[in-house]
Order: structure tokens, then sequence, then C-alpha cells
């Protein structure tokens, strides 16, 4: 791995099948450190399937996948935690940890967890249960743990899946914010159209056909849904 | 937790443990110099049988919590992996088959059983891609398991079968003091180790993908949750009998008692909160029979664990078919 490709998350000839059903096959994918990037596709395209197989949570089938020149799929999953954090698309409905209890897991530092717990508004839930907040408040505090996780990257699986309109608006925003500070976010999400208009995206990727193409992130979303459509 | 509350709660055990240790079918003043028949009573009958329940409450108790963790399933407990079963099969096998009527042959056997059944767990886990085929691969195996049982009573002598079926009733009363010192020993042993993954399950409540991405190894997890809860259960079923519902039920009657969810607080609560139930069932048991060999512990604890699950049915249905 070269010291140019090193600062980034390269996927070369991937494959990844359930049984004898490629999801993707070959595929090839770049992303640079820094910003807020997208994975499109449609429902079943293995937009999900390659974020956690990204994040090291989920094997390949060939090919390989690595980070900053570290293939994911070769670190302890302790290692892994150091290098990347992951949001999946369901909030934890069972758990009945406390928010500051769940925030502690990733932060031993109380005033860290209570600085981005109000970073994301959030300081009078911090008593509350994970069972007793909505889904959409969960997220939140599962985002709020991905960040305190202290990792470079950061990535989400469709994290506005279940949210209204004014949670995914505010959700976005948090989005933003970390970005800002320097975590680079990877996220697959339907929600496109909202972030196009309103974010500046690094980059975007349309997963279709067993493959994944790199789109131009300042074009039109309506452009975006009409490659996807095929 | 309060200093307060944990003391309280150490303040009843030990209550409990001085009150078997005195009263039976003869009172024992126990801080007086013991000679004769109180010294024999107390040394091999009331401290074997104080120390099993103790052991096992506690040791049952916490297989019932880890297991309801991992499979996130407030309904899950000790028998569910089938090697409570397990155990029954070695017992039914010697007992039924009349090879021996020795406690340690039959003992022996438990302890095979339940070995036999968690290897076989252990071989096919890595097969299922969720807790929850692994939960109802225990049930089949107890369905299967439960069958072999019932033909071989079918088939057994009569003496034989009652003798099966006193087993079946579970007691703390069986038990030398090695033996009750050895379980009470292992369930400390097996309740340090657990300790040392307070954080892994308390993660592993926020979904196997987040766990993972928080730095936990799921598959090493998984196996040290399946094996310390197996042979947990086949040790205590091989000392005590198939002892039902404690390991269900004591996580729920914790949870009604402290608002804590985190497992460095929920392992240690639900150990005590373990022995202090099956020293007052035992208690029960002896009190309420009259005599050293009284009630079966069995009837006693499904009198109370039977309501215990409709309770749980009734409050928690939502979650169930999440």
């Amino acid at each position: 791995m070269t010291e140019a490709n090193s600062q980034r998350l390269e996927a070369k000839d991937v494959d990844i099948r359930y049984g004898a059903e490629f999801v993707l096959r070959t595929a090839q994918l770049s992303i640079p450190v820094g910003g807020l990037h997208l994975l499109i596709g449609r429902n079943g395209a293995g937009k999900s399937s390659l974020l956690r197989s990204m994040a090291g949570l989920q094997p390949i089938q060939g090919g390989v996948i690595a980070l900053n020149g570290h293939n994911v799929h070769s670190m302890s999953a302790a290692e892994r935690a150091k290098r990347v954090a992951f949001v999946a698309s369901t909030p934890p409905r069972t758990s009945q940890l406390r928010v500051e209890e769940v925030l502690g897991l990733a932060s031993s530092s109380t005033a860290r967890a209570a600085e981005v717990l109000a970073m994301f508004g959030e300081t009078a839930w911090a008593q509350q249960r994970m069972d007793a907040l909505s889904d959409g408040q969960a997220q939140r505090v599962m985002f709020a743990r991905a960040v305190l996780q202290e990792t470079p990257w950061i990535f989400m699986d469709e994290p506005t899946a279940f949210l209204d309109v004014p949670s995914r608006k505010a959700f976005w925003k948090h989005a933003v914010d970390v970005a800002v500070q320097g975590t680079t976010i990877v996220l697959a999400t339907h929600d496109y159209e909202h972030l196009a208009g309103a974010v500046k995206l690094a980059s975007v990727h349309l997963v279709a056909a067993q493959s994944v193409k790199a789109l131009d992130p300042s074009g039109p979303p309506q452009g975006w849904t009409e490659r996807m459509q095929g | 937790m309060r200093r307060s509350h944990w003391l309280l709660g150490f303040g009843v055990f030990l209550t409990l443990v001085l009150s078997h240790l005195i009263w039976g079918v003869v009172d024992i003043a126990v801080l007086e110099p013991l000679e004769g028949v109180h010294r024999e009573i107390l040394l091999h009958v009331r401290i074997p049988r104080a120390l099993a329940a103790v052991g096992a409450g506690a040791g049952l108790s916490l297989c019932g919590l880890v297991l309801q963790t991992w499979f996130g399933n407030p309904l899950a407990g000790p028998s569910v992996l089938g090697v409570s079963s397990g155990a029954g099969l070695g017992v039914a096998l010697l007992v039924l088959v009349g090879l021996t009527s020795s406690w340690w042959a039959t003992a022996t056997a438990a302890m095979a059983g339940s070995g036999l059944v968690l290897v076989l767990v252990l071989f096919v886990a890595h097969r299922f891609r969720t807790a929850t085929a692994l939960l109802i691969f225990g049930l089949m195996l107890n369905y299967v398991v439960g069958a072999m049982i019932t033909v071989l009573q079918a088939e057994a002598q009569q003496d034989a079968l009652q003798q099966f079926v006193f087993w079946g009733m579970g007691t703390f009363g069986h038990g030398s003091l090695s033996t009750s010192l050895g379980l009470c020993a292992a369930v400390i042993v097996a309740g340090l180790v657990l300790r040392t993954m307070h954080r892994d399950l308390d993660m592993w409540t926020l979904g196997p993908l987040t766990a993972q991405s928080m730095g936990v190894n799921n598959r090493s997890l998984r196996w040290r949750i399946v094996a310390l809860a197996g042979l947990l259960t086949g040790g205590i079923t091989a000392a005590c009998g198939p002892v039902a519902f404690l390991g269900l039920a004591t996580p729920h009657v914790v949870r009604l008692l402290t608002k804590e969810r985190s497992h460095r607080v929920l392992i240690p609560l639900t150990a005590l909160t373990g022995a202090i139930l099956a020293l007052a069932a035992d208690w029960g048991v002896k009190g309420f029979g009259g005599m050293e060999q009284g009630w079966p512990l069995n009837a006693v604890l499904s009198l109370i664990g039977g309501p215990m699950v409709i309770w749980v049915l009734i409050s928690k249905t939502d979650r169930l078919h999440d």
C-alpha cells in the first residue's frame, strides 16, 4: 500500500455473495479521508452488505478492503474499534441501559460524554433508559456513542430510516457537524435528495448491478435516480 | 445500588444461612461448642445442604441472566440449551436400566449427559447465524431428549422408576460437604469470570453489529457464554437434580428490586438474589414439610416460578413479539 492511497478506504475486486448469489462481483471503491460520503442504490442492491464489509463487520468472499492501508478483515475487533465506528440501521429496542451508561461504554470520560450529548442537544436524556426512547431518539444516542468512540471513520447504515422529517434534518445537521470536525462519515441512505440539496458531499457512489460506480457529488440527485433506474 | 442495600441483602443472606444451620428436625446451638450428633448433623447435613442451595441458586441464576442477555429474550434460561435434559438422560440411562443406584454414579452420569449435550451444542452453535436459532435448537433438543427419557421410563422397573422420579424432583440435600464446597467454588470462579465480561455483555444489549463495532469479539463471547452456562448447569444438575425456575425467575426478581441494568451490578446482585431465593425455597420446603426431606424442592419452586413466567409473558408480550 503506497502513501498516496494509505489515507483512504480502498475496496479492490470485492466479492460479496450469499450462497451462490452474488450481491457484488469484483467491485471497486475508493473513498478519501474527510467529509461526508454517500452510498446510494435501490433496495437489495447491496449497500448495507458493502457498508458492513467496509467496517469489517461482515466477511467478504473475494478481494480486499483496506482502511488507511490496513486490511479491515485482518484486524482484531478491538483494533478495528479504534479505527471505525458503526451505526446500524435499527436502533436497539431491548437494551435497558441508561443513555449515560451507553455513552460510558464508548468513552471513559464522563466530561467528553456530556459534551457530545450537549452537542446533540440531548442532555435531558442522560438518565433515560434506552427502551424508553423513541427510535429517533435512540438512533441519535447511537450516533453520539459512535462519535464518542473517537474513530477517524464512522459508517452509518440508513440511520434515518425510522426517523420523521424534523428528526432527519436534525440528524443530518449533526452528521455535518461531526464531519466538519474531521471525522470521515460514510453512509448508506435513501435520503440523498434532501442531503444533496443541503450539504456539500465529498463523494457519492451508486451500488447497482453487482458493482459500484462513482457519481458526480455536485450533480443533481434526480440524475442519480435516473442512473439507479438503469 | 446504595451500600445500605447491599448490606441489607447480605444480612438477609446470612440470616437465611444461619437459620438453615440452626433449625431442622433437631435445633442446634451453632455458637456453642459442638459435639456428638449435633456436630455430625451440622457437618454432614446442614452445611452441605446450605452450601448446595447457595451454589445452585447463585449459579443457575447467573446462567439465567447471561442467557437472557445473550438471546435478548426474557424467557431464556439454563435449560434452553438442553443441558439439564442431557443430565436427566444420563441419570435415566443409569437408574432406569438398573445399572447402579449409588449417588456418585448418578452424579457422574448426570455430568456425562450434560457434557455430551454441551459438546453437541458447541459443535453446532457456529452454524446458527442468530441467537434465536440456537434457542430453538435447544428447545428441540429438550423435546428429543425428553422423549428418550419417556421411553426409558416406560420400560423401567417400578423401584428404578421411583428412584428416578425422586431425583427429578430436585434437592439441595443429597451432596456431601466436599461436593457442595466444590460446587460453591466453581460458581465463585464462574461469577468472577462473568464479572470480567460485564462491558461486553452491556455492549451486546445494543445489538450484535454495534457490539462488534465497539470491539466485542462476538464469536468468543458466544463460546464463553455457552461454555460457562453449560458447565454450570451440568454441574449443578449433577449435584442437585434438575432444579426448576431459579435460573429463569431470579433475573426478573432482580429487575424488580433495582433499576440498575449494567451487568457490573446485575452479575453480583443476581448471584446474591439467587442464593437468597434458593435458601428461602429450601427453608420453606423444610418448614412446611416439617422434616429434613420435606416437600419436593421443584414443587415449591414451580409454585413460585410458574406464576412468575406467566407474569413475564403478560407484561412483556410486546418485547417477545420483537
